[in-house]
């Protein structure tokens, strides 16, 4: 393990943000903390930077027992969502300005300035200064100004929020790129699933200041720990039920292996569901109407309403030569993979 | 009504209530202009007069009253004087406003939001009222009128509008800036040198420089605590006027309006009137 953040506890006045928060990540590897808003991602990130010190557990990075040493002496990068340049400082003196605090010799810190403003493709904005350049730009300088210092360990909280799409979509392949090529251990925060699924090797799910599951990208998302990771990653029907003698009945006559006896919850996938239209509704079989429709080109998304039960989202690849349902058809639902639909045991109410 | 097409942009028709609603406006911003600029130019006209006591309208033209004050040698060692004063209390105003104004909003103890309220509150009080509150304690300690005195009292006096404007530039800094100082390494007095101080010096050399004219030509506070030898230039002109009323004091003014325009210049040249 390279950094290990052993059961932390954080509170701001009376409120308890991390509850015994536990994470172990190896060197060189990427994880992204996902969570809703609130859950203490930013909050386990500044514990790890050492802007908060928690009030119980330990942070270790590198085998050495972190949690009480100040921030400026971790070796730990940080990129704030807020880009937070120097903005009396040109771009060149933003790079510089971790060397120069080190008192770095003069040589060996402009070699270094000038690699890091290379790597990240700044080349011809080094005398600028930071209110002269775009969002992106800015996000590329808080970048070369941790790299330059070599960091082992880098942490970024939400640090692409605030480009457009395309230019996100080039800085997730980019830096990812960048952290594996140096082998810079990296927490990464995002709100973004799909950020999350492509960039990291493992992805770490908060809940409430806990730490829920982690798992490898399609590990959280084939086989979550609860119906609370599989609503969060991704979309998912999470269908409640009695299991007996090794089976949950999720709609008449649709059954499910299960390892779970009693109060069970089957995880069903959107693209794991069928719709096809028929003349009327019968009792013994799954169907309902089509209660919503969402046509986004390459695929569409149904809501039905099942009578009695809870509404069920599919998700239907689409060619053009394609009929869309129309809303109120009525349908039968009907499951692609009995297989792939994993049973867990109903949450604790 | 008929259209009207002019060559600047189009404006969407006013109605009569709008329309005297900004007439008033005008009108009271050029009543202000005129109450804030005009006694300035009066004192600025009674300067070149060739009469010998000061009355309005002025005659003729002359410098002789420039010339008497640069003969003066009271009054002149009376202007050294106070820009000696103006001088430190700039420079300790600045000192004691940077480091208060940061530990009152960067710092985290009990009692932060009652003692910035207690340090701006000397703004609230009439400088006669430091002026007296200074001498009184200042002569319970042996210590009397002079100028380090006044220093002490002017700095006082002009101490709370440094602290609030660069409270207010702090206020608006972005935290994050500073810990991102820390993340590479700088630890707290390296943070605050390089990152800190840099970003709030333009605002706090600006409400310095007001705190140097304010220091230079007070009266109330120099008055109670100014001994009667070596006196600033404020406390000598006072004396002045009780017994001459030639224009020589309007020519000192006039100095004065062109050394706080002067400020003003270099401010907006160099900083910016906007950080005020
Ligand atoms: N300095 C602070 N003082 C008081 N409460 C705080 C402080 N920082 C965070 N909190 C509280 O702690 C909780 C978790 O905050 P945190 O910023 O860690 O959430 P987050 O998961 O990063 O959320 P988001 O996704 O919205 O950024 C929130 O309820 C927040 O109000
Ligand atoms: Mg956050």
């Amino acid at each position: 393990m390279h950094v290990e953040v052993d059961s932390l506890d954080k509170s701001f006045g009376p409120t308890r943000v991390l509850k015994g928060c536990s994470l172990g990540i190896d060197r060189g590897e990427v994880v992204t903390l996902l969570g809703p808003s609130g859950c203490g991602k930013t909050t386990l990130l500044r514990c790890i930077a050492g802007f908060h010190v928690p009030e119980e557990g330990r942070v270790v990075i590198g085998g050495r027992d972190m949690t009480l040493v100040p921030p400026w002496r971790r070796d730990v990068g940080m990129i704030f969502q807020s880009y937070a340049l120097f903005p009396h400082l040109d771009v060149r003196r933003n790079v510089e300005y971790g060397l120069s605090v080190r008192r770095v010799a003069r040589a060996e810190r402009d070699r270094r300035v000038a690699k890091a403003i290379e790597i990240v493709s700044l080349g011809g904005l080094a005398d600028r200064y930071p209110s002269q350049l775009s969002g992106g730009q800015q996000q590329r300088v808080a970048i070369a100004r941790v790299l330059v210092l070599e960091p082992t360990v880098l942490l970024l909280d939400e640090p692409f929020n605030a480009l457009d799409a395309k230019l996100r979509y080039a800085m997730q392949v980019e830096l990812r790129k960048l952290v594996k090529n140096l082998g810079i251990t990296t927490i990464f925060v995002t709100h973004d699933q799909s950020e999350a699924l492509t960039l990291s090797d493992r992805v770490a799910v908060m809940r409430g200041g806990e730490i829920e599951q982690v798992a490898a990208p399609l590990g959280v998302y084939d086989t979550p720990a609860s119906d609370y990771v599989a609503d969060f990653i991704g979309s998912a029907n999470a269908i409640a039920g009695e299991a007996r003698a090794g089976r949950l009945e999720i709609a008449p006559g649709v059954g499910l292996a299960s390892r779970v006896e009693g109060g069970a919850v089957a995880i069903v996938r959107p693209e794991n569901l069928r719709v096809e239209p028929i003349e009327s509704e019968t009792d013994d079989a799954w169907c309902g109407r089509v209660g919503f429709v969402r046509a986004l080109g390459a695929t569409v998304e149904y809501e039905v309403e099942v009578p009695g039960r809870d509404a069920v989202k599919v998700l239907a690849l689409r060619l053009a030569s394609d009929d869309v349902l129309e809303l109120g058809q009525v349908v039968r639902v009907s499951l692609r993979d009995p297989d792939a639909c994993p049973v867990l045991p109903a949450p604790a109410r | 009504m008929s259209e009207r097409r002019t060559a600047g942009a189009r404006r969407y028709p006013r109605s009569p209530a709008e329309w005297v609603a900004g007439a008033i406006l005008y009108a009271l911003a050029g009543l202000s202009l005129v109450l804030l600029i005009g006694p300035s130019l009066i004192v600025i006209g009674i300067s070149f007069t060739e009469k010998l006591y000061i009355s309005f309208p002025p005659e003729g033209f002359t410098l002789r009253w420039y010339e008497a004050f640069l003969d003066h040698d009271q009054l002149i060692d009376s202007a050294f004087v106070s820009l000696r004063i103006a001088g430190w209390v700039t420079v300790l105003t600045l000192a004691l406003g940077i480091t208060s104004a940061f530990s009152l909003v960067r710092g985290r103890y009990r009692g932060r939001t009652a003692l910035s309220a207690f340090m701006v509150s000397p703004q609230m009080l009439p400088g006669m009222v430091i002026g007296i509150a200074v001498l009184f304690f200042g002569s319970a300690f042996g210590f009397y009128q002079s100028n380090p005195m006044v220093i002490i009292a002017m700095t006082v006096f002009c101490l709370p509008f440094v602290v609030r404007i660069v409270m207010a530039r702090l206020e608006v800094l972005d935290p994050s800036i500073e810990e991102a100082s820390a993340n590479l390494g700088a630890a707290r007095t390296q943070t605050f040198f390089r990152v800190t101080l840099p970003m709030i010096l333009p605002a706090a050399l600006a409400a310095a420089a007001f705190a140097f004219i304010e220091a230079f030509d007070n009266l109330t506070v120099a008055l109670f605590t100014a001994s009667p030898r070596g006196r600033p230039l404020s406390v000598e002109l006072y004396t002045l006027v009780q017994f001459d009323s030639s224009p020589i004091v309007a020519a000192i003014s006039s100095l004065e309006i062109l050394l706080a325009l002067l400020m003003v210049f270099v401010i907006g040249r160099t900083i910016g009137l906007e950080k005020i």
